[in-house]
């Protein structure tokens, strides 16, 4: 591969924690039914939401639904927005990377639930390139899980000086084995290991 | 001293691979042994615990390795019964082995730089996974 010079994170599960744990600690600890079946439920919602496939409130409306938790969707909406949040064993990260890459974000939230991210004044002041903003729902899939192989075939990036950062193992695998090189999210201190071996940052 | 946990994690199956290295790093701190040996035990037959350095084209790798030698969509005795068709995760589970040991030294898992602790579910199905964690010592 040649010198990275691009990196791309997705939003879900590296810049902020996963919708899925976002959507199941907004709901009441009362009453909702959250289940491993009924997890692996909201998963599946979660890359259909990704991919644009539903709307945030239909997400939201289908939540209620199959948890059968005692709130509106509405309700739910706004808890989220009241969460999402960036993550901040992230921005010591940013600051060092953000000079020798150029930075992208996937976005695969809603609207609604991203904008508070960029009303972060120091999270806003490393993404506040416009063009650096990518959203998931416009690549035409349905789920977020086909997302690799159409990014890594869209001549948007040059694959061979680029990293997908990505918190989905299986995922990752997929857009390794297309071409696009993808880093598996664990943590903010392996991710610069990651960094480090790639010749990106400096070993401490 | 001898002190057990289980902790469960919810797996997509397919090849899906899980990183416990904190949760038994956090076993072995709050058991207070500071020399001994943490066991790691998955509890099921189609999958497998190990030690490697959680890299995407390492797990790619390995997937292709184990596709060699037992294929997923492959034919199986096993199939016979028609209760289900992992065949393919139960011959590298036995390949892998279900279970490891890490030493702990001065209160905290001996491992290397780049090794983790790593859960690989091979099984086609989502479930919820069971590990047992048994730290031993002084």
């Amino acid at each position: 591969m040649a010198a990275i010079k691009s990196l791309i994170f997705w939003v879900s599960g590296v810049v902020t924690p996963a919708l899925t744990g976002l959507t199941t600690a907004a709901l009441p600890q009362q009453g909702s039914r959250i289940d491993a079946d009924v997890w692996f439920g909201l998963l599946d919602l979660a890359r259909e939401l990704a991919a644009g496939t539903i709307s945030e409130s239909d997400y939201c409306e289908e939540v209620v639904a199959r948890t059968s938790s005692p709130i509106t969707g509405a309700e739910l909406s706004a808890a989220i927005e009241q969460a999402v949040a960036p993550s901040p064993d992230m921005f010591p990260l940013y600051d060092e990377i953000k000079d020798l890459c150029r930075l992208y974000l996937l976005v695969d939230l809603p609207e609604r639930w991203f904008a508070p991210l960029l009303r972060d004044a120091r999270f806003a002041q490393t993404f506040s390139d416009p063009g650096a903003i990518l959203r998931a729902d416009r690549f035409g899939v349905k789920s977020s899980l086909e997302l690799p192989i159409t990014l890594a075939h869209s001549g948007l990036f040059d694959n061979q000086a680029t990293l997908l950062i990505d918190a989905d193992p299986r995922r990752a695998m997929q857009s390794t084995r297309a071409g696009l090189y993808a880093p598996i999210f664990v943590d903010a201190a392996r991710l610069r290991r990651e960094f480090v071996l790639w010749g990106l940052l400096p070993s401490t | 001293m001898t002190v057990t946990r289980q902790i469960s994690i919810l797996s997509e199956g397919n090849f899906s691979t899980t990183v416990i290295t904190d949760m038994v790093r956090e076993a072995v701190k709050s058991s207070g042994v500071m020399e001994g040996a943490a066991r790691v035990y998955y509890k099921h037959t189609t999958g497998s615990v190990l030690v490697l350095e959680y890299e995407t084209g390492i797990l790619v790798d390995l997937e292709d390795m184990l596709e060699k030698l037992a294929p997923a969509a492959g034919d199986y005795v096993h199939h016979v019964r028609r209760y289900d068709a992992n065949g393919a995760a139960h011959l590298c589970s036995a390949l892998l082995g279900v279970s490891l040991s890490v030493p702990i030294v001065n209160g905290d898992l001996g491992l290397g730089y780049f090794q983790e602790i790593v859960v690989l579910d091979m099984d086609p199905v989502r479930k919820e996974r069971t590990i047992i964690i048994q730290v031993d010592g002084d």
